[in-house]
């Protein structure tokens, strides 16, 4: 077994989890063969019932006069369902086999808070408050190599749910993860002295895991011959997370967010722009990553859904089921999963409370079912993952068949 | 006496008329007027930027193609983003005090932040039309023509928002204190119109343009709640009038989850992110047997083993991204005369904490996880080398130029150190230097200098 320098100097404090975590404990799977997760949340409560449209259901029609996507415009997906028309590109994808959506699906805590129900969503624990570390980094301490490169955020800072004990990387961009300026070279070869001294420190570790990574990250060739959105920061991030998936360097799990969901007015106008960003950039990361497509799975999350009947304002206000989107070459998809194939149905009497989709998919179902069939790890592994939830394979919604 | 007439006067066509709103509604109201009035002076910014960067020429600066790049239709591209952002923040501060719980929208015709947002950014666009007329370009004075009068257009403009701006601030907290009236009136009349609430704002607004208060408190015995009551479990009689708020005050003052609440904020500000309990515990008892007195409780952290040299709390603290901007500014000596300060605010909010800007009521997060990751540490060092060349508005005069090497360590010693080091000290500094390269990887040599070998005996 090797360690790294940065392990090395990692540890020589306070954080001693590099050496409980062996790199030769990660999978033996070789270079171009790792499976990748990739996580896109749809910050601010995506509207899951204008998006994925239960057409079959006349109380959709009902409850929704102003707002609704009108009978016969929509996009068709399964003969029950069919797709807000804005998300032009995903039924391509979704007749290829390679995207299927989960309805009803969502977090079974009742929040209504943004912030709550995000932090329960990237922790992977609804309603514990006491649980402040991110899933995909409990993911990368049981199964990860140690190494910062298995975790990205492709953002400022850290990602909630790749947050915690496990290294991991943040940036913002490729391009702008690179020491620039004069003197680059000798710059950082002083400066890897100086923080090597600070080994085990909070500036120290994440300089030298930064340190470690940058020769790693300047070898991804970022260009690429696929058009993604112009101008869409998601598309920019997906870009990033192709070029890191096609160049092998042993990336496991990214993180991103896209923001802006929360539509409790003018529905119908916000949601149009927002749809085509996301499925425009799904269509490019899909066609971009090529052969491996098929090792890469994408989940699309939102912390929660939106009420059934809209509000005075053509928008809906917070609900509770939503939508979620998985997106990859080995999934069984072209198909809207809801649990036991049981739309729990709008009428009024089939409500959360009296005014909500309920949730019969609970999101871990989903984050195990990816861990298990996708990554690899095993359902008797998942314990630390999800914290006072037992994970099932007979629970699995079906991502997989 | 004159201040009190108007308020008691608005307060009875409420009585009469609006259904009294509750503390939530209130909120609601109150937070989306006060955001929406952001949106109105981001929108009044930005214009003036827009005529400032056409008055120079500066067409690139108005629209990012393929946005047309005429000041006309720059007044609605936004560029920087700073109305859409304010607009977004308004739409989470509108999911927080409208629609989180049922039971916080308002009673009457609620519009919702989206229509806010619209009339604010109308409003500030009407300013423009206003000063320039139908057709923006048509009416800048370009800078290279006439300078003064290039100037005199933004500072205009600039001054119009700032006029506007400040009367929407009195009216809202004309509303404010008019809802908190109806709030406790009893029974249900007829509903206010929001039109009418704003016609008899307006009223209240034109009079007390000239009021100035100085001491910026101000208890308006009027609204205030004469009846007995408890509050977090302290009784409160009747007619207590200000007398009220100071015995709240004193409770919480006195409360000792309060003095742990201080002490465990300022153990994390000046010890670690992890606050050794220990040392909270011990700096709020000081904080109550001394009747809360910070200088005290701050004279305890300082001096406490944790802070001192306790090796485990060594390292424990980072810079924030303003502090570490603020510090780049101090160490280099920057002039503060030429400090172009948002340019430097601008590397703040690119790390992520842009000034008065953080989402929830308590601020940014205090642990370094939301500001510190590989990729801001690289841009930090970036920076901090830009910024040495001059970048980001920085000048300053680099303190040592020429001389032998000895004589450059010299110099940069005392200029960081305010005075020269022993001639003992860079010979230890190269030899200690030289051991860590040579054994830190294989044996473990330690991390930290002194311990590493004996200095030499010169």
């Amino acid at each position: 077994m090797t360690f790294t320098r940065r392990q090395f100097l990692r540890s020589t404090a306070v954080g001693m989890t590099a050496f409980l975590l062996p790199s030769w404990l990660r999978s033996a799977r070789a270079a171009g063969t790792d499976p990748v997760l990739v996580t896109i949340f749809q910050r601010g409560a995506a509207d899951g019932l204008n998006t994925v449209v239960p057409t079959g259901d006349p109380f959709y029609y009902s409850s929704r006069p102003g707002i609704q996507v009108p009978p016969g415009t929509e996009l068709p997906l399964d003969g029950f369902f069919g797709l807000n028309p804005a998300f032009v590109d995903p039924q391509g994808l979704y007749q290829a086999g390679d995207l299927c959506f989960l309805h009803a699906a969502g977090s079974p805590d009742p929040s209504r808070s943004h912030f709550d129900a995000q932090d329960f969503m990237d922790h992977a624990a609804p309603g514990n408050k006491t649980i402040v570390d991110g899933w995909l980094n409990r993911y990368l301490t049981i199964a990860g190599g140690g190494e910062p490169i298995s975790g990205v955020s492709l953002s400022n800072a850290t990602a909630k749910s790749l947050a915690g004990a496990a290294p991991s990387l943040a940036f913002e961009s490729i391009t702008g993860f690179a020491l620039t300026g004069n003197w680059a070279t000798e710059r950082r070869a002083a400066l890897d002295v100086r923080y090597g001294l600070l080994g085990g420190t909070l500036l120290g570790n994440n300089v030298l895991d930064a340190f470690e990574a940058l020769d790693l990250v300047a070898t991804v060739n970022t260009t690429s011959s696929v058009i993604y959105p112009n101008g869409s920061e998601l598309g920019a991030a997906l870009k990033d997370s192709a070029a890191l998936i096609k160049s092998n360097i042993g990336v496991r799990v990214i993180a991103i967010s896209i923001g802006g969901w929360d539509h409790h007015t003018n529905l119908v106008a916000q949601l149009a722009p927002l749809g085509a960003e996301l499925s425009g950039s799904l269509k490019a990361f899909h066609d971009d990553l090529g052969a491996d497509l098929g090792r890469t799975l994408t989940l699309v999350m939102t912390e929660f859904g939106r009420r059934i009947d809209e509000n005075g304002g053509d928008g809906t206000d917070h609900g509770h089921g939503g939508v979620m989107m998985a997106m990859g070459g080995g999934i069984a998809g072209g198909r809207v999963i809801v649990k036991d194939g049981v739309w729990p149905g709008l009428a009024p009497a089939d409500r959360f409370i009296g005014e909500d989709l309920q949730v019969t998919t609970d999101f871990r179902d989903v984050f195990a079912e990816a861990l298990n069939r996708h990554m690899g790890l095993a359902v008797s592994s998942m314990g630390p993952v999800f914290p006072g939830f037992s994970a099932s394979t007979s629970r699995f919604p079906g991502l997989y068949t | 006496v004159g201040r009190a007439l108007p308020c008691g006067g608005l307060a009875t066509p409420f009585a009469a008329g609006a259904a009294p709103q509750t503390s939530d509604q209130q909120g609601c109201i109150n937070d989306v007027n006060n955001y929406g009035v952001r949106v109105a002076k981001s929108q009044n910014r930005a214009d003036v930027d827009r005529v400032k960067n056409a008055g120079r020429g500066l067409a690139f600066r108005l629209g990012v193609p393929p946005q047309p790049q005429t000041a006309q239709a720059c007044l609605t591209n936004d560029v920087r983003g700073r109305v859409a952002k304010d607009t977004v923040k308004l739409q989470d501060r509108e999911t927080r005090s409208c629609l989180a719980e049922p039971g916080q929208l308002p009673g009457f015709g609620y519009s919702g932040s989206a229509t806010a947002a619209a009339a604010a950014r109308a409003a500030g666009l009407g300013i423009v039309a206003g000063l320039f007329g139908p057709d923006l370009d048509a009416s800048i004075v370009l800078e290279s023509a006439d300078h003064d009068g290039a100037r005199c257009q933004s500072d205009v403009l600039r001054y119009a928002g700032d006029l506007f701006y400040a009367t929407w601030k009195e009216a809202l907290t004309a509303k404010k204190n008019v809802l908190k009236g109806s709030a406790r009136l009893a029974g249900s009349g007829p509903v206010a119109s929001a039109t009418d609430l704003e016609a008899e704002l307006i009223a209240v607004v034109r009079w007390k343009e000239n009021y100035n208060n100085a001491d910026g408190f101000e208890f308006n015995a009027t609204f205030h709640d004469q009846g007995a009551k408890t509050v977090v479990g302290v009784q409160i009689p009747p007619n207590g009038g200000i007398q009220d708020g100071l015995t709240m005050i004193d409770f919480l003052a006195h409360h000792p989850s309060t003095a742990s609440f201080i002490s465990r904020k300022l153990v994390i500000r000046f010890v670690a992110e992890i606050p050794p309990q220990r040392l909270v515990d011990e700096a709020a008892g000081v904080f109550l047997g001394s009747g809360g007195d910070i200088r005290a409780v701050l004279e305890t952290i300082l001096l406490s083993p944790e802070f001192l040299t306790s090796p485990q709390y060594r390292h424990a603290k980072v810079r924030r991204p303003l502090v570490f901007y603020a510090g780049l500014a101090r160490a280099y000596g920057a002039d503060p005369a030429q400090l172009n300060s948002n340019t430097l605010r601008n590397r703040v909010a690119d790390m992520g904490e842009d000034l008065y800007d953080a989402g929830p009521p308590t601020g940014y997060p205090d642990v370094s996880a939301f500001w510190l990751s590989p990729g801001t540490a690289v841009k930090r060092f970036n920076d901090a080398e830009a910024t040495s060349r001059g970048s980001y508005g920085f000048t300053f005069t680099y303190p040592v130029s020429g001389g032998t090497s000895a004589q450059v360590i010299d110099g940069l010693a005392s200029y960081l150190f305010l005075a020269p080091i022993s001639s003992e000290t860079p010979a230890r500094e190269s030899d200690s230097s030289t051991c860590f390269r040579s054994r830190s990887r294989r044996s473990g040599c330690s991390r930290r200098r002194p311990s590493c070998s004996p200095a030499p005996s010169s």
